[in-house]
């Protein structure tokens, strides 16, 4: 269910100075009716008050600011103003939504929602990791960050090497003749059983071998010893023999060549360290108060 | 031995064909094998100058994190950065507590969060100019700019002077929202790595036209973040009608000069409307309306969490594996469903009225490739029986979900068990780049499955023989005579019958496989749609039945210990087809569906994991994996 529950976007665009139309919508005679309409209604309201209840305030006013934000919204969508037909249909729609809004408020409607409730919850975490997009370290502090996680930006071991499968009936003896073919030179793409399995793999990282051949496939393959066919390797497939070709250890980057990723996550570290504060920091500012315990407590 | 070990280094050495004929003429004896050695003829080495892909690239284009409002609001707290994380291979904690990460990293992924406007922060520490007049939000932009403990110390005070509702005005102003846009793509742009893993930037347009109707859109953008930050994402309070999604679509690329497709899903709870002949708003379809269909939307996410779309079994009652992961019970609201809705919410069903609605408007409006995703709601994507983390927090692994509900309208529901550990996509891109990714779904040359990682090849064209598939690099000849999946058949030589090399590869740590169908759907001569499941290829010594019908594979599953095995089934299977009813005069697709031996469904895995599960009898415990690939065309020569 994605997005049943639907939500208001007023994100802003690119400011726009395309605002004419919405403004000279203000000044339409429509919206004069619509205004005029909303201050019958208010001066209605406040000249017969309903009892002992404050009195409501009945207008909905649509400010330039509103305009422009209105406005603003559509041009960052569309990339035009809206026309004039549109424009009247957003303050429409403003105007429902406003007097929805304060409706739904008045009847307490907003209380106990679980969702409203948990959006404010994430705003609010929003809120707390949010300086951390915007912090930048110094290079001590990166490089301290970088050497911490050094295995995170290493580049991975990558293996070459051969491989031939086996029928699957193929006994010891048989294995072992074919080790011997293809070690005096058989051509390991035209032996054994047949497959789509790639006959050879230059220079894959051994997790990437294992996405092909399955788990476990690429460390048997690592303990191999180089230029020799070995095996059998037990893969998803079947059962294998491989020669290791090429070898490339484990090698660390330097810094400046993967800076943008470190800098990413030191961000994304921090983040995660300023919204524990926050909810720590926030925690202490309550006291919990349990049913059935004599004292209070901190949470 | 001796014999048995010739007859092995044989086995795969191609029949050679009979030499033509020598010619002679005025300059001597021409021998035509020594021509054709200079023409044609490809170089020794198999990869040189190779330019397909050889491999597909895995990843779904179809998660919500905690940006989502639904998500959060049923408890999801891993947001967009945790996800992508995740989705690199990282492990993570989910949002019930549990570690969990995947038995592969993905290549790519789209988070499809909403747009939305969430707070004024990060505008503070932009320095907005509509900020920087209050004196406090210009001091603190100045000390969140420093970072560190100042930053900190920021946030704490703004908590205080919340408490004590002395907040800056500026910042409790409605009309100054954020644009959350920007942070989204920020994020998913610091975890773009190209040739290793392309995080894709996107986001969902959920339009439940008429109050739960799916009409859902994933738009997937080719760009990056300058470009995709230029104009804002449409939401459903624009508007909730497609064809106003395409001209917003239409309007980013002349505006940016950059590129957007729209995935659409869940026919299955569209009531009717997802494939309907008129727009949800009444008016009939029309020749320009086929056209931006066709234009905007070239592929459809046929299996999910939330079910399977491929075909419903009561429109194909032949189709012995159409009954897969259905929910047909309503639409999203759990509106009952009426009579003939359904014969628009299915893929095929889609496929076989493309071909009507191409000859009343001359566009295919429904001529789309077929890709999986999750639809997860968690942050966490995933797709393994043995790792499903459900669709939201409240179906992540725990003994709940046997009895929980997935949805519940007024008393309407759909039980936990329904869920699907479903889907992924395979892109056949030639490098791992959003460019290259997007370029591959656009045109078509992608499949879907229901979360397993089988590679499949398939390939139209006129002329593919027996002998192509005792090659062991279906790609090469495949590539060379055909058109991949995707694709349209180039026109019909004279009195010809297409053929279709089609391959799979087991993915090495699912279920062997079982068959290899070639699905077909044509319009008869009176224009009435049809359809016809063959089986090209299987595993074992099976033999059709008199009425043409495959016995079943088997079934080890044993369900109470969630295990099986592969002693049934193949892990490869390879084959060249060609249609035996050919007809010149009638349109035609065909796509290739790779069905797996049963294995453990992941509600089995859970009854043997939790002690306090409790599923109903009726709860599936097993399930066929497969893979659908995109159909290849066969269009008319005028």
């Amino acid at each position: 269910m994605a997005g049943a529950g639907g939500f208001s976007g007023t994100p802003r665009g690119a400011r726009n100075e395309k605002t004419m139309t919405i403004k000279s919508i203000i000044r339409s005679p429509l919206l004069h009716f619509f205004i005029l309409g909303g201050l019958v209604f208010g001066l209605y309201a406040l000249m017969n008050p309903p009892g002992a209840q404050p009195p409501r305030d009945d207008v909905l006013r649509f400010s330039e600011t509103e305009a422009d934000r209105l406005a603003d919204a559509f041009t960052a969508a569309w990339g035009r103003p809206p026309t004039e037909a549109e424009a009247r249909g957003l303050v429409r729609d403003w105007a429902v939504e406003e007097a929805m809004v304060r409706e739904a408020l008045t009847l307490g409607l907003d209380q106990g929602d679980a969702i409203i409730r948990n959006r404010l919850r994430t705003k609010m975490e929003f809120l707390a990791e949010a300086p951390a997009a915007a912090m930048t370290p110094d290079d001590e502090t990166l490089r301290a960050f970088y050497d911490d996680n050094r295995d995170r930006y290493a580049r991975p071991a990558m293996l070459g090497f051969a491989q031939v499968l086996l029928p699957e009936d193929a006994d010891a003896e048989e294995i072992d003749a074919l080790r011997a073919a293809l070690a005096q030179g058989a051509d390991p793409s035209g032996v054994g059983q047949a497959t789509m399995l790639p006959p050879s793999m230059d220079g894959m990282p051994v997790p990437a071998i294992e996405r092909v051949f399955g788990g476990g496939f690429g460390a048997a393959v690592a303990a191999l010893p180089p230029q020799l066919w070995s095996g059998p390797v037990t893969s998803g497939y079947g059962r294998h023999l491989v020669m290791v070709q090429t070898v490339q250890e484990t090698a660390a980057p330097a810094l400046d060549t993967v800076r943008d990723r470190v800098l990413a996550d030191w961000r994304s570290e921090q983040a995660r360290k300023m919204r524990a504060a926050y909810t720590d920091g926030l925690l202490r500012r309550y006291t919990l108060d349990l049913p059935g315990e004599d004292g209070e407590e901190r949470p | 031995m001796t014999k048995r070990f010739v007859s092995l280094l044989l086995s795969t050495t191609l029949l050679a064909s009979p030499l033509p004929a020598q010619v002679t003429t005025d300059a001597g004896t021409i021998d035509p094998a020594g021509i054709e050695r200079f023409f044609n003829q490809p170089g020794y080495s198999p990869y040189a100058g190779r330019s397909f892909p050889s491999r597909p690239l895995w990843g779904e284009q179809h998660l919500h994190t905690s940006w989502s409002p639904d998500a959060f609001g049923g408890g999801t707290r891993v947001g967009p950065d945790d996800a992508l994380k995740y989705a690199k291979g990282a492990e993570i904690t989910s949002n019930t507590g549990q570690q969990v990460r995947l038995s592969r990293p993905y290549d790519w992924i789209v988070v499809a969060d909403h747009s939305d406007a969430l707070g004024v922060v990060a505008s503070i520490y932009e320095g907005d100019p509509a900020f920087m007049s209050d004196p406090t939000l210009k001091r603190w932009h100045d000390e969140m700019r420093k970072g560190g403990e100042a930053a900190t110390a920021v946030v704490m005070e703004m908590i205080t002077l919340q408490g004590e509702g002395r907040i800056p005005p500026a910042m409790t102003d409605t009309t100054t929202q954020m644009d959350m846009w920007r942070e989204m793509t920020r994020i998913v742009e610091s975890h773009n790595q190209p040739g290793i893993f392309s995080a894709i930037i996107g986001y969902e347009w959920t339009s439940n036209y008429g109050g739960g109707n799916n009409l859902h859109r994933n738009v997937i953008y080719r760009d990056g973040k300058d470009k995709a930050d230029m104009v804002r994402p449409l939401t459903t309070f624009d508007t909730e009608l497609p064809r106003e999604l395409w001209n917003w679509m239409a309007a980013y690329e002349e505006e940016t000069g950059g590129r957007l497709l729209a995935i659409p899903h869940n026919g299955n709870l569209s009531n009717g409307l997802m494939f309907a002949t008129e727009t949800p708003d009444g008016e009939p379809i029309d020749a320009e309306w086929a056209m931006n269909r066709a234009r905007w939307e070239p592929l459809y996410e046929v299996t999910q969490g939330k079910g399977t779309s491929e075909q419903h079994p009561s429109l194909a009652p032949a189709d012995e594996f159409a009954d897969f992961e259905i929910w047909d019970a309503g639409n999203l609201n759990v509106v009952p469903k009426e009579p003939g809705m359904l014969d628009y919410e299915y893929a095929r069903e889609a496929l076989k009225r493309g071909l009507a609605l191409e000859s009343e408007f001359g566009t295919n409006p429904f001529k789309f490739g077929l890709v999986g995703s999750t639809d997860a709601h968690t942050g966490i994507s995933s797709t393994e029986e043995n790792n499903f983390f459900g669709k939201f927090p409240a179906s992540e692994p725990g003994p709940e979900r046997s009895t929980g509900n997935a949805f519940d309208f007024d008393g309407r529901t759909v039980k936990d068990w329904k869920l699907g550990a479903s889907g992924l996509t395979a892109v056949w891109a030639k490098e791992n780049t959003r460019a290259a990714i997007w370029d591959a779904m656009k045109r078509k040359e992608v499949y879907g499955t229901t979360g397993t990682r089988p590679f499949v090849r398939f390939f139209g064209g006129w002329d593919f023989t027996a002998e192509d598939a005792q090659r062991r690099d279906p790609a090469t000849v495949g590539y060379g005579k055909g058109v991949p999946m995707g694709g349209d058949l180039p026109p019909a030589p004279e009195g010809a019958a297409p053929s279709f090399l089609v391959a799979a590869l087991k993915d090495p740590i699912s279920g062997n496989l079982d068959r290899i169908q070639i699905v077909k759907g044509w319009l008869d001569a009176g224009g009435g749609m049809r359809e016809r499941i063959y089986d090209v290829v299987w595993s074992g010594d099976r033999q059709p039945d008199a009425e043409g019908k495959l016995p079943p594979v088997g079934n080890t599953v044993d369900v109470g210990n969630a295990t099986w095995t592969n002693t049934i089934g193949a892990p490869e299977l390879i084959a060249v087809w060609q249609d035996p009813e050919f007809d010149p005069a009638q349109k035609a697709f065909y796509y290739a569906r790779v069905i797996e031996i049963p294995t453990p469904r992941w509600t089995a895995y859970d009854a043997a994991y939790f002690k306090d599960a409790n599923f109903s009898e009726d709860v599936p415990m097993t399930v066929t994996e497969r893979a659908y690939t995109s159909p290849i065309w066969y269009v008319q020569n005028d």
